[in-house]
C-alpha cells in the first residue's frame, strides 16, 4: 500500500512552518534557518511519518519546535531585539502592519507566543495545539482567547493602517 | 449586550490580523527548500526503480542459469506447435527415418569419436561457466561503482548546502540594514503624521 508523503505540498507547509518560526522567534535569518532545518530533518524523518497521528502541518510544527529549543541553547540572545522583516514586499505600508504585529507578539511571554504562533502563524487547531503542548483542547482555547485578549489593545491603534491617519468624520469638521 | 458583542468583533478583528499579517518566508527560501523536497524526491525514485531493476535481473540470472528460460521459451513453441495442428494449418512431424546416430546401443558403446564429443562437450560447459562468473563479477563492480557515485554525490550536496548557508549569512547583513532603513522610514512617517495633524488642527481653528 502506497503512503501518503507528508511533503507532498511543500510550498504551502514551508509557508506555515516558516510563519510559526517567525513568530516564535522573530522574523529574519534566523527563522529561515530554523526552518531549514526543520525541513532537513523532516527529508530524513519523512518515512517515520504516521498519518493516523496528525496532519503533516503538526508533525513539522513538532519538529519545529524541537528546532527552535535546539537553536536556543546554541546561541543565546544573539539579535538583540529578536526583530527582523522578511524582503517580501516593498510597500511602506505593509512593512509597518507588520513591524506591529510583530512588536505585539514580541510583548506576549514565550507560552502565549508559542500558542498565538501555532494557532495563527500555522494554522493548527486548538485540538492539534493540545496535543502538541500536552494540553486539554479546553485549555488551549482559553489560554488562546487570553493572549488575544492581551493582544488586542497592541493592535488597534493602527489597525486601519495608514488609511485611517485621517479620520473621516470628524466632530465640528466643516 | 453591546458590550459583548463589540469585543467579540474586536477579538475577529486581530485574529484576522494576525493571520493576513503573518511574516511570509522569501521566495528564494521557498524555492530552495522546495528544490531540496523534490530532488530527494527523485533520489529515492531512482533508487526504487534501481532495486526494482536488481531484483528483476537476479531473477532473471536464477531462472537462466537453471534452463527456466529455455524451458519457457521450449513450451510456448510447443503450445504454439499443437495449436497449430490442432486447428491443421500444419501436419504433425512424422519421422522420415530412424536415427542410428543417437540410439541407446551406441551410447553404451562409446568410440574414440563419442570420447571427444563429450570433451567438447565439457569444454563448452565450462565456457557458459566461466561466462556466467564474469558477468556476476560485473554486477557486483556496477553495484559497487554505482554506491561510491551515490557517496560521492551526497557529500557534494553537504558542500553545496554548506554554500548555501554562507549566502544565507551574507544576505542577513543586507536585512539587517535594511531593517535599519524601515525603522527609520517608520520614525519619520510618524513625525509627519504628526506634523499633518498639527497642521490640520490649526487649519480648523483658523476657519472657526
Amino acid at each position: 500500500m502506497l503512503r501518503r508523503d507528508p511533503l507532498g505540498n511543500p510550498e504551502e507547509l514551508i509557508r506555515l512552518v516558516y510563519a510559526y518560526v517567525a513568530y516564535r522567534i522573530g522574523d529574519g535569518p534566523e527563522a529561515e534557518d530554523v526552518t531549514s532545518n526543520t525541513f532537513e530533518r523532516a527529508i530524513r524523518y519523512r518515512g517515520r511519518y504516521d498519518r493516523a497521528r496528525g496532519e503533516p502541518i503538526a508533525w513539522l510544527i513538532g519538529i519545529a519546535r524541537r528546532c527552535i529549543s535546539d537553536a536556543r541553547s546554541l546561541q543565546k540572545d544573539e539579535s538583540p531585539d529578536g526583530l527582523d522583516i522578511a524582503v517580501t514586499r516593498d510597500f511602506e505600508e505593509d512593512m509597518i502592519r507588520r513591524l506591529d504585529v510583530a512588536a505585539a507578539i514580541a510583548s506576549l511571554d514565550d507560552r502565549d507566543r508559542e500558542l498565538v504562533a501555532m494557532r495563527y502563524g500555522a494554522d493548527l487547531t486548538a485540538r492539534q495545539i493540545g496535543e502538541l503542548v500536552g494540553a486539554n483542547t479546553n485549555t488551549v482555547e482559553v489560554a488562546l482567547h487570553r493572549a488575544l485578549a492581551r493582544l488586542r489593545p497592541l493592535l488597534e491603534p493602527l489597525g486601519g493602517g495608514l488609511s485611517s491617519a485621517r479620520p473621516q468624520n470628524r466632530p465640528g469638521a466643516l | 449586550m453591546g458590550r459583548f458583542w463589540r469585543g467579540r468583533d474586536r477579538s475577529k478583528e486581530a485574529e484576522s490580523r494576525l493571520r493576513a499579517d503573518r511574516p511570509e518566508p522569501r521566495q528564494e527560501l521557498v524555492r530552495r527548500i522546495t528544490g531540496e523536497i523534490r530532488g530527494h524526491h527523485r533520489r529515492f525514485g531512482t533508487l526504487r526503480l534501481g532495486i526494482a531493476a536488481g531484483f528483476t535481473a537476479m531473477l532473471l540470472v536464477a531462472l537462466a542459469a537453471f534452463g527456466g528460460l529455455g524451458f519457457a521459451a521450449s513450451s510456448v513453441a510447443q503450445a504454439a506447435k499443437a495449436t497449430a495442428v490442432a486447428m491443421n494449418i500444419i501436419s504433425p512431424a512424422t519421422p522420415k527415418h530412424f536415427d542410428t546416430q543417437n540410439s541407446s546401443a551406441r551410447n553404451q558403446y562409446q568410440g574414440p569419436e563419442q570420447c571427444r564429443d563429450k570433451a567438447t562437450e565439457k569444454y563448452h560447459r565450462g565456457l557458459q561457466a566461466a561466462q556466467k562468473k564474469y558477468k556476476k563479477n560485473v554486477a557486483r563492480a556496477k553495484t559497487q561503482y554505482k554506491k561510491n557515485v551515490a557517496r560521492a554525490k551526497a557529500q557534494s550536496w553537504k558542500k553545496v548546502t554548506r554554500a548555501k548557508a554562507q549566502s544565507l549569512t551574507n544576505v542577513a547583513y543586507a536585512k539587517t540594514q535594511y531593517k535599519r532603513d524601515v525603522a527609520r522610514a517608520k520614525t519619520q512617517y510618524k513625525k509627519n503624521v504628526a506634523h499633518v495633524k498639527t497642521q490640520d488642527k490649526a487649519d480648523l481653528a483658523a476657519c472657526r
